[in-house]
């Protein structure tokens, strides 16, 4: 049966690693991807997303199946680096409550890449 | 009323490993597990040094910039979102597909810290964490 339960604060059984719920709430990251921007788009992994848009060559655009409440949500991104020791670049270009940017680099040049990872911790709406 | 819940253990009644956590507009749930971050590391090459770290057993300094995480419980399978940065003016990035041969698998993953010229560098400190399914 399904079942609610609500309280502050969450600790081990023996009363230690103490923990309270906005905290579990709050730190918890709300939405992630790893996807292959190469070819025809592939999400392989993710949370709280409902696609990812293949803008242009290096741009991508994931969107939020449920929105955030505002666009303060914090934004980590990684990318694999597809030519040896070239420089390379992720540039988070916006952040909304719906979906945000990224712009993806490698020797000065917007570069598709297979491997690309972002996680978003914020408040949910 | 103020409430303490003390377990060791949280466990999902319909799926075991899903449990719904109300958002903070108290309208949408996320997914605790899902959420949850599987490992975290801040690392400092110049040592090197772990400062930080979670369910990451070991970090290899391979070479200059370059370092492999290894995981104390692994993923169930490679497609987790990893992401992170450094301080200063470089990335951190999965390794390097011309380098390597190897993809990233369940229980490592190779990364590379770079500055914009391309070249690779040492990193003070290094701040990766991990999402995905544990096996």
């Amino acid at each position: 049966m399904a079942s609610e339960l609500r309280v502050n604060t969450l600790k081990d059984a023996a009363g230690a690693n103490s923990v309270a719920m906005e905290y579990v709430a709050g730190g918890s990251s709300k939405a992630f991807v790893r996807f292959n921007g190469t070819g025809t788009l592939a999400v392989n992994k993710s949370l709280n997303h409902s696609s990812v848009t293949d803008n242009t060559t290096g741009n991508y655009t994931p969107n939020y199946t449920n929105a955030f409440s505002d666009s303060n949500s914090c934004v980590t991104m990684s990318k694999k680096n597809s030519v040896s020791n070239a420089s390379f670049g992720i540039n988070n270009a916006s952040v909304a409550t719906t979906n945000y940017n990224m712009q993806l680099y490698e020797n000065n040049a917007a570069t598709d890449t297979d491997i690309v990872s972002a996680a978003t911790i914020g408040d949910l709406a | 009323m103020a409430s303490q819940l003390k377990v060791d253990t949280i466990t999902g009644v319909t799926t075991a490993g899903s449990i719904s956590v109300t958002g903070e507009g108290n309208s949408t749930t996320t997914n605790l597990q899902q959420g949850l971050a599987k490992s975290l590391l801040n690392y400092n090459q110049t040592g090197p040094t772990t400062d930080n770290s979670f369910n990451i057993s070991s970090v290899s300094d391979d070479t200059t910039g370059t370092f492999t995480p290894a995981y104390t419980n692994v993923f169930s399978n490679v497609n987790y979102s990893c992401s992170g940065m450094c301080n200063t003016t470089m990335f951190v990035c999965l390794e390097d597909s011309v380098t390597e041969t190897s993809e990233t698998t369940t229980s490592d993953a190779k990364m590379l810290a770079m500055q914009h010229n391309g070249i690779l560098i040492d990193c003070e400190q290094t701040m990766v964490k991990w999402h995905g399914d544990l096996a």
